[in-house]
């Protein structure tokens, strides 16, 4: 039964009205959660295991018993969670009957580059961090 | 770790007999800039609308050509903070901060001086500074929020024009107890080149190593610059469309305001925590800007008014 957790604290996360915001500090990147995204999400980090999440929204997301596993995993792939040694929560049953969308998420990069500049050589002189030399 | 107490007599020690001070209060917080004459009045001039204090500071900033004892202040646990600008060292520890400029400074170090000794320092009293714009009518404040090129600058800038008051273009901090406040840092503004025409009752310094002009307000403006404002809204300067507000789910500027702020000053969890906090509490929406650009602020007074 796989459990994760935050992977903090390279990672950060915040959900806003059933829509969550996933930071990478070391790397730069960030993620946009959307559709059933934001509450899987707040499910994993509250360890709650892969199988009892399906378990919980099953009856609200079509194909969750693919869906949910195969979004957890690009959640693990992209270092946003890590493998937990908590003990599993325990499952409660969504009270709500409402269909879920299928989970999003929206990966973005453009900060990337500018997290990724070599601080000495590639920045402007005249400008300061973080306008990139136009060498670069 | 913080600095020790023998390290910053030390420090104080090596004073320049000529060296001092300047005070003012930013966010509630009680700022004191201490150098010699010349290297103290450049980098201080974005901060002179701000209102002075008497007693003693919150926070010391003590700035040097040369950094005494530098193998004393790289010991572990002294934040060291500005490791990007060469010529613009930084190092905070607890209340006391050590800085060192090469004079003359570059531009935007006098736009935007120890932003990030201020970001560092002010989080953990709970202010936040947030790469945003704000104006605001006598009611309230709008904090502008997006990536460079959307049109933050402009509109304020076009605010201050009509008369609204003015807390920053480019940077603001903002604090959420008991209400959600924007506090001025700086009373620069940068604008591109091509809007100066737009922008000509501003009178820009000349500065051929920009793509933007910059001004200091103070010397224009200083009866419209203000330290706070209570925040109405957060809104997200579109280019185009039909002039107007339509009502953004705070995830959306939360992707506009959060990761500019977060990369660009190297915040922390702690940041990203208060911005996410503040888009729960304020609404959200985007203004299209149109088409005309002197329907830009009336539109945002009546909104600010009502």
């Amino acid at each position: 039964m796989e459990i994760f957790e935050l992977n903090s604290p390279q990672v950060a996360a915040e959900v806003l009205d059933g829509e969550a915001m996933v930071i990478d500090f070391k790397n730069g990147l960030y993620f946009s959660l959307r559709g059933s995204a934001a509450l899987i999400w707040s499910l994993v980090v509250t360890h709650h295991s892969v199988s009892s999440i399906t378990l919980q929204l099953e009856a609200r997301l079509e194909d969750a018993n693919e869906l949910i596993p195969a979004f957890i995993a690009k959640l693990e792939q992209q270092e946003l969670i890590r493998v937990s040694s908590q003990t599993t929560t325990e499952v409660q049953l969504s009270s709500s009957n409402e269909p879920l969308q299928n989970p999003e998420l929206e990966l973005f990069d453009d900060m990337q580059a500018l997290l990724l500049l070599d601080p000495i050589h590639e920045v402007e002189p005249s400008r300061g961090w973080p306008s990139a030399s136009k060498k670069v | 770790m913080m600095l020790t107490s023998a390290f910053i007599k030390r420090v104080v020690e090596t004073r320049h007999f000529e060296a001092q001070a300047r005070d003012f209060v930013l966010a509630n917080q009680k700022i004191r800039v201490i150098g010699v004459p010349e290297l103290l009045l450049s980098s201080t001039e974005a901060f002179v609308h701000l209102p002075v204090f008497t007693g003693m500071p919150d926070l010391t900033i003590d700035l040097r050509t040369d950094l005494p004892q530098l193998e004393d202040i790289s010991s572990d646990g002294v934040l060291h903070l500005d490791q990007y600008n060469q010529d613009m060292l930084q190092f905070l520890s607890g209340d006391f901060a050590l800085c060192q400029i090469s004079y003359p400074l570059h531009t935007y170090q006098q736009c935007a001086p120890f932003v990030q000794i201020l970001r560092a320092w002010l989080e953990t009293k709970s202010v936040t500074v947030l790469h945003a714009a704000a104006i605001a009518t006598k009611k309230a404040a709008a904090l502008l929020i997006g990536r460079g090129g959307s049109g933050k600058s402009t509109t304020s800038l076009l605010g201050l024009q009509a008369g609204l008051d003015f807390l920053g273009d480019d940077y603001c901090a903002v604090s959420m107890k008991p209400k959600p406040v924007a506090h001025s840092l700086y009373s620069s503004a940068k604008f591109h080149f091509e809007n100066a025409e737009r922008l000509r009752f501003l009178i820009p310094r000349k500065n051929p190593d920009l793509e933007k002009a910059y001004v200091m307000l103070s010397q224009t403006h200083a009866s419209q610059l203000i330290p706070q404002a209570l925040i109405k809204a957060v809104l997200l300067p579109t280019l185009g469309g039909q002039l107007g507000f339509e009502a953004v789910h705070p995830q959306t500027a939360l992707l506009a305001l959060a990761p500019n702020s977060l990369f660009q000053l190297r915040s922390s969890h702690t940041g990203f925590a208060q911005m996410s906090q503040l888009l729960r509490t304020v609404p959200c929406y985007r203004l299209y800007l149109g088409h005309s650009p002197a329907a830009i602020a009336p539109i945002i007074t009546e909104f600010l008014e009502s």
